[in-house]
């Protein structure tokens, strides 16, 4: 059965270059190749009177969201994913969560003796792991062909 | 890929360990399968590399965040690979020994 995937994660480097948004079409053209519904919020038109709150949670409910992937790479703007974050975690109890898997950089989180732990510094670090608190699968890569070659295992997964 | 799993006995231990249960975590796989932590470490993360597991962080409110590991859908069909060759195995035991079909048992039994 195929999987509806919402594509999460940054759109812009840390130096203000708009070259992420284009990996996370990437992603998503290699989960729709192999025959899954994805998705990113970029790509979605608005509907009239909606702010991005309403945006997200209509996108969630209405696309009868299975697996959200967040894709989380090193030295990017989270902002917006921590926003993102915020609004699964506030809703958890009410919508019914999709799975949860974090594709994250080597340096940004490591697993060491079966426990995650998380390497961003200061209140970036607080981010994913309030998220890595609901029960997420995450997955690490180094470099971007890694990281395809892992989103195309992931799609056989799902 | 597939070579890498059938040439590391301690990697197809560890799919046949969580065979069956609802995740295992880092220190119940090295308990039931008697194997130090660095054996664990690599095994579990050559499979996690290629899916063969799936590791999930367990819902925690505060403290460290824990991680059991699952099949993965692909783990689950090597193991049902191994099966066959193995029963192949069996039925052939006196062409092919019988020390080497015990060896493959005790490896994935």
């Amino acid at each position: 059965m195929a999987a509806t995937i919402f594509l999460l994660g940054p759109s812009f480097l840390r130096s203000g270059e708009k070259a992420l948004l284009q990996v996370r079409r990437d992603l998503a053209e290699i989960f729709r190749a192999a025959g899954h519904h994805a998705f990113l919020m970029e790509e979605q038109d608005d509907k009239k009177g909606e702010d991005v709150i309403d945006k997200f949670y209509r996108l969630v409910a209405e696309n009868a969201v299975s697996d959200v992937v967040v894709y989380w790479p090193a030295e990017a703007k989270m902002q917006t994913t921590y926003d993102e974050f915020i609004l699964l975690r506030a809703r958890m109890d009410a919508l019914k969560l999709p799975t949860i898997w974090v594709l994250h950089h080597a340096s940004v989180a490591t697993i060491t003796e079966g426990e995650f732990q998380v390497n961003e510094p200061g209140n970036r670090s607080r981010y994913l792991e309030g998220v890595a608190r609901l029960g997420v699968r995450p997955l690490v890569w180094d470099t971007e062909e890694e990281l395809r070659e892992l989103a195309r295992l992931l799609a056989m997964e799902l | 890929m597939v070579m890498e799993i059938l040439g590391h006995p301690d990697y197809l231990r560890v799919l046949s360990a969580l065979r069956g249960t609802d995740g295992l975590r880092f220190n119940q796989i090295q308990k039931s399968l008697d194997l130090n932590p660095t054996q664990v470490n690599r095994a579990v993360k050559a499979l996690t590399q290629g899916l063969w597991i799936i590791p999930h962080t367990v819902p925690t409110k505060t403290g460290r965040i824990p991680v059991e590991y699952r099949l993965g859908k692909r783990g689950a069909l090597i193991l049902e690979l191994f099966d066959n060759f193995r029963a192949q195995a069996e039925r052939r035991r006196t062409e092919l020994g019988a020390a080497e079909v015990e060896e493959l048992r005790r490896v994935c039994g």
